[in-house]
């Protein structure tokens, strides 16, 4: 269901794709961007790297630190409940972990508190499930192959995270990645396998 | 100037633009939406929504956020169907014909009127999945419904009372745990890492100035 606007795009698009597909025949791949290059086209396009997308926070714990407009609107807006309307004599639900969001995080960290005794309540705004992980079916990574391994796994991510991760929660990340993988599969999620049981490797975008 | 249809929501008149979709134009008509919208992009199955075109009987379902507005739509929203999940612990049932019987058993009372599938916001065959269910072929079940984003709308229209997307569901786990081939690959790496066998890599590499994994990483190899 493409609108006009879009179908007219989709045109030019089309228009140009024979010739593009003929050099990729002829050997022609496209070259690989430059660090430069891809720093350029997302500092003219990507709302995360234009500057006048962005404000300081001023006040909480995080302030000074630059967000997106909509962000620091929603984290600098007077809050929708009054403290003085708040009876905390009177508890509807009282419980040992309160896990905000349903979706795979949420949902995974709701399991392993249950497993070990605690007394789990999530809340989240539509079912459960109705959540990003819903729609990231392209894949997921870890270093679960004999090409492939942690450590190669925490140069990506550090890579990925322009060297400015704290590397301890990139270690557990990448060492804990492939454990949590077989824990998923276990519980019964269907990943992309071929016959023989080795995993579909897919490259996502900008890899 | 845009052109401009005139829709109902929820019995009222309002004028929109003809290229949005059902979501974006109760937005624009005002609406601040809460419930039943989440990806606004025919994924998570929260925006299924009921309309009818004036002049016309039936009574349709679709996805809002997937669905342009037409001229004359009366539109009526749902926050979600409330449909029934049967709980139970994926590490007891076992992939065979019993379990459906014993979680699902309505779905043995289907009447092969095709509405599930008719009705479907994915173009699933709906009716085929629950046949396959019904006969313990998981895998194929798996296969015909992992399309499904559980919306919810074909069991709205099912006289036998089948919750079709959770018996998919049951199927894609089942498939997932119990009948997919299992992966050396992952077992090994995972009995590497339990047994410390990565260790020495990461650490390494954990030392690593920033200058030093640049430069690993403008030269790393990349797999094709
Ligand atoms: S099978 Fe049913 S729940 Fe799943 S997408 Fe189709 S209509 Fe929605
Ligand atoms: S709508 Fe229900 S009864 Fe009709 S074919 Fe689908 S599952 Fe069977
Ligand atoms: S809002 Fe997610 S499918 Fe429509």
């Amino acid at each position: 269901m493409y609108t006009n606007e879009m179908l007219e795009s989709i045109k030019k698009v089309e228009a140009t794709r024979p010739a593009r597909l003929e050099a990729v025949l002829a050997g022609n791949h496209p070259r690989r961007m430059t660090a430069e290059e891809k720093d350029q086209v997302l500092l003219e396009n990507h709302p995360d790297h234009i500057k006048s997308q962005f404000a300081e926070l001023v006040i909480g714990p995080n302030k000074g630190e630059k967000v997106p407009l909509e962000l620091a609107e929603i984290l600098q807006a007077n809050p929708r409940v009054k403290s003085a309307d708040i009876d905390l004599t009177k508890i509807d639900y009282d419980v040992d972990v309160l896990i905000i969001g349903g979706g795979g995080a949420g949902s995974a960290a709701a399991i392993m508190a249950h497993e070990n005794g605690a007394n789990v309540m999530i809340v989240t705004k539509l079912r459960h499930g109705d959540a990003n992980t819903m729609m990231a079916e392209g894949g997921i990574q870890a270093a679960d192959k004999p090409n492939d391994s942690p450590a190669q796994h925490y140069l990506d991510v550090m890579g990925g995270g322009h060297f400015k991760n704290i590397p301890e929660l990139v270690y557990k990340l990448v060492n804990d990645a492939p454990v949590c993988i077989k824990w998923l599969n276990d519980l019964g999620v269907m990943f992309d396998k071929e016959a023989d049981g080795t995993m579909v490797t897919t490259h996502g975008g900008g890899t | 100037m845009e052109n401009m249809v005139n829709i109902y929501l929820y019995g009222k008149k309002y004028e929109v633009p003809s290229n949005l979709t059902i979501i974006n134009a109760m937005e624009y008509a005002g609406y601040q939406l809460v419930r039943g919208v989440g990806c606004r992009c025919g994924f998570c199955g929260a925006c299924a929504t009921i309309y009818r075109i004036k002049g016309q009987q039936e009574l349709k379902t679709c996805l809002a956020c997937q669905t342009k507005v037409e001229d004359n739509m009366y539109i009526a929203t749902l926050p979600f169907f409330p449909l029934v999940k049967q709980p139970y612990d994926i590490k007891k049932v076992k992939p065979t014909e019993q379990i459906m019987m014993q979680l699902y058993p309505e779905i043995y009372a289907c009447i092969g009127c095709n509405a599930c599938t008719k009705s479907c916001t994915q173009e699933l065959n709906v009716m085929q999945y629950i046949a396959y269910a019904q006969r313990g072929e998981f895998e194929k079940c798996a296969e015909e419904s992992f399309d499904c984003v559980m919306c919810g709308v074909c069991s709205s229209r099912c006289p036998a009372g089948i919750t079709h997307p959770q018996v998919g569901l049951l199927a894609r786990r089942l498939t997932g745990k119990y009948l997919a081939p299992e992966t050396e690959h992952l077992l090994a790496r995972v009995a590497e890492i339990e047994a410390g066998d990565c260790q020495a890599a990461l650490q390494d590499i954990m030392k690593k100035t920033a200058e030093e994994l640049k430069e690993m990483y403008n030269n790393r190899d990349f797999e094709k």
